[in-house]
């Protein structure tokens, strides 16, 4: 059976959450991929289809022009960027003028979470707009499991049924 | 309005001034005003005013207190000037400047009443307001933050020194020496470990029959066993990054224990299951020595980064301390022995290029150190190692020129973009520079802002170049062009004292 197929879109997947990715890389339950900025991801994106997108907010724009003149619009400050929500708008609600490439045709809110420190209050709007479900607030003291955990939810509202065995 | 009144006001031709005026009564009656206290109060704009002024008072005590300081004013020759009196007009409360004397009759000099002006200050008053209440908060904020962040390098110190003893016993060595090794040795170490585990799961599944495999463990939890051998064969290029590996590898190691834990007792060889558990052991236990040193340089790295946070924001309200004349040699060493430990968690080596040299500047001792440590702190972060069998290190020179004494820090990895120095925006305060993430660097955009500032409060300046290290090798419009590593310098220039 097919595995189902995660990208995670995070810069601190590789340090500060490190211990986050650590249950997938050797599990054989997902095709787990990540992508540290919003080029990255975009391009992963294009190339094939996944059965769950994570996204942080504050992102770096990576290489392509377009990304990196939004970034430095907002004097190359993450926080005010949020570059996440600006990828989401492109992807979800097709905003051209966001960049002009045209965003892959395949993804759907369903297949979309949510995971950045800013709290859901905070961008609950855009959530709402957009049509994502799924969010968690990073902070001090998340369990280890909480990307599996948001990877399932994620899983358990796609069309396909993916075996959901947590068992060793 | 009364002729007599009407009079009084024609004479003083008050209707065509442009800032509120206004005649009223010895009782507060209005005998005229024009236009803008009309519109200021709210009376009808034509025509008579019956109205009294004493009804606008906020506070109805507030007359008699003024017409009292205008009589005082009177007696010594001057009259009532920018009074602030707080006004209800309808349900706003507005705030006017008032200007007032009394006005006395030429022939007897009784009292005919009291002329004014009345200007709308409200919008002034309220940005005072505003101003006095925010100040007040920056004050509180400043206090509280100056408070938590010493509570938390407190907590930082227990966690870092909790790391220390984990890692000492993890390592079954000195923190010293265990700094020592570099990190992609261990990482190799790591790699051959996760190798020997695959190898002994993958001997213990050969030495199996299958039926007493299901008897030991269920299919599942046999599968997931022998599922381990492949990935953790391919550690090295399944996991993009050894900072990912540790981690992924403890976990991993840890799985493959509980799984020999959960098999039935004496179905399988003991002395396969247990070299199985011994490698996992071995494996879980050198994963998170890796994990607790990349933890504990992370740590004393934000130890330092609150420091110099704490100490920027509380800069305003410390005591003020004057300024010495400093040997640059003693302010470079303290700087240095600030940020030791740090350089040595990170690997990092700190070389002197100026052993005999010194001279004197003049400054605050604590903020000149301040600086020099965050542009040192900086320099270390931002190195990369250059080959496998050198530390990566910061080079320090200091030197004299036309009356200025330089420090200066080099250093080799993450590039400042060109842009970014000629546009100041590395200077901006919070700013982070674009390239400052590489490799989960932590920081707060504050030490080069205070550096420059410090620099030039005393009367110097600071200088940042970022060039390749290999001019040429990669074009600037090419996308990678910042892939590459930079050489970095960043010189802080004051001027020499001068000897007395």
């Amino acid at each position: 059976m097919k595995k189902p197929s995660v990208l995670w879109i995070e810069d601190s997947a590789r340090f500060e959450l490190r211990n986050l990715v650590a249950q997938l890389f050797f599990g054989d339950r997902y095709d787990f991929n990540l992508a540290e900025d919003v080029t990255s991801a975009v391009n992963q994106l294009h190339t094939r289809e996944y059965d769950a997108v994570i996204v942080d907010i504050r992102l770096p724009p990576g290489i392509d022009p377009e990304w990196r003149k939004l970034y430095q619009a907002t004097g190359f400050d993450r926080v005010h960027a949020q570059l996440g929500l600006k990828l989401l708008r492109w992807l979800l609600a097709k905003d051209n003028s966001i960049h002009p490439a045209e965003p892959p045709e395949w993804i759907k809110p369903h297949q979309v979470a949510v995971f950045t420190v800013e709290s859901k209050g905070e961008i609950q709007q855009h959530l709402d707009e957009l049509g994502i479900t799924v969010f968690r607030q990073k902070s001090a003291g998340l369990r280890d499991t909480i990307l599996l955990e948001l990877i399932d939810e994620l899983l358990a509202h796609a069309p396909t049924t993916f075996v959901q065995d947590r068992t060793l | 309005m009364n002729p007599r009144h009407l009079a009084i006001a024609r004479e003083l031709n008050i209707f065509d001034l442009p800032i509120g005026v206004y005649v009223v009564a010895p009782d507060g009656n209005f005998i005229a005003c024009n236009r803008p206290v009309r519109a200021l109060l709210n009376l009808p704009l034509e025509g008579a005013v019956r109205a009294s002024i004493a009804q606008f008072y906020a506070d109805p005590k507030t007359r008699g207190e003024l017409l009292r300081k205008a009589t005082e004013a009177e007696a010594r020759g001057a009259y009532l000037e920018k009074e602030i009196v707080a006004f209800r007009v309808g349900d706003r409360k507005i705030y006017v400047e008032d200007y007032c004397k009394p006005l006395r009759d030429p022939a007897t000099r009784d009292l005919i009443g009291y002329i004014g002006c009345l200007v709308d200050v409200t919008a002034e008053r309220e940005a005072e307001k505003r101003e006095s209440k925010l100040q007040k908060r920056v004050e509180e904020l400043t206090f509280d933050i100056g408070r938590i962040l010493h509570a938390n390098t407190g907590t930082l110190l227990m966690a870092q020194q909790t790391l220390d003893g984990v890692a000492e016993a993890l390592g079954q060595r000195t923190l010293k020496e265990l700094i020592a090794v570099p990190l992609e040795e261990m990482d190799e170490q790591l790699i051959k470990q996760a190798a020997l585990l695959a190898n002994t799961i993958d001997k213990l599944a050969q030495a199996t029959e299958p039926e007493r495999r299901c008897q030991a463990l269920s299919d599942a939890k046999w599968n997931a066993l022998t599922g381990k051998i492949a990935p953790l064969r391919q550690a090295r290029d399944l996991i993009p990054g050894m900072e990912m590996r540790a981690p992924a590898l403890r976990a991993t190691a840890h799985q493959i224990t509980t799984l020999c834990q959960a098999m039935t007792p004496g179905v399988l060889s003991r002395e396969l299951v247990r070299d199985v558990l011994r490698a996992a052991a071995q494996l879980e236990n050198s994963a998170c020595l890796v994990d607790v040193l990349m933890t504990r340089t992370a740590i004393i790295q934000m130890d330092s980064t609150l420091r110099s946070l704490r100490d920027f924001i509380t800069a305003d309200i410390r005591v003020y301390e004057p300024k010495k004349v400093l040997s640059v040699k003693q302010l470079t060493d303290q700087a240095i022995t600030h940020v030791a430990e740090f350089a040595r968690s990170s690997r990092v080596e700190i070389v002197r290029r100026d052993r005999d040299f010194d001279t004197h500047v003049e400054g605050v001792e604590r903020d000149l150190v301040r600086a020099l440590t965050n542009l040192l702190h900086n320099a270390i972060k931002y190195s990369w190692r250059r080959d496998r069998s050198k530390s990566p290190w910061v080079t320090i020179r200091t030197y004299a020129r036309e009356g200025m004494a330089c420090i200066e820090f080099e250093n080799w990895g993450v590039p400042i973009a060109q842009e970014e120095i000629e546009q100041g925006l590395i200077f901006q305060l919070g700013y982070r520079g674009k390239w400052s993430k590489d490799r989960g660097r932590l920081g707060t955009g504050i030490g080069l802002t205070d550096a420059k500032r410090t620099a030039q409060t005393h009367y110097g300046d600071l200088r940042v170049v970022s060039r390749p290290s290999n001019p040429g090798w990669i074009q600037p419009d090419d996308p990678t062009f910042y892939n590459q590593p930079f050489v970095t310098t960043v010189t802080f220039c004051i001027p020499e004292a001068i000897r007395r």
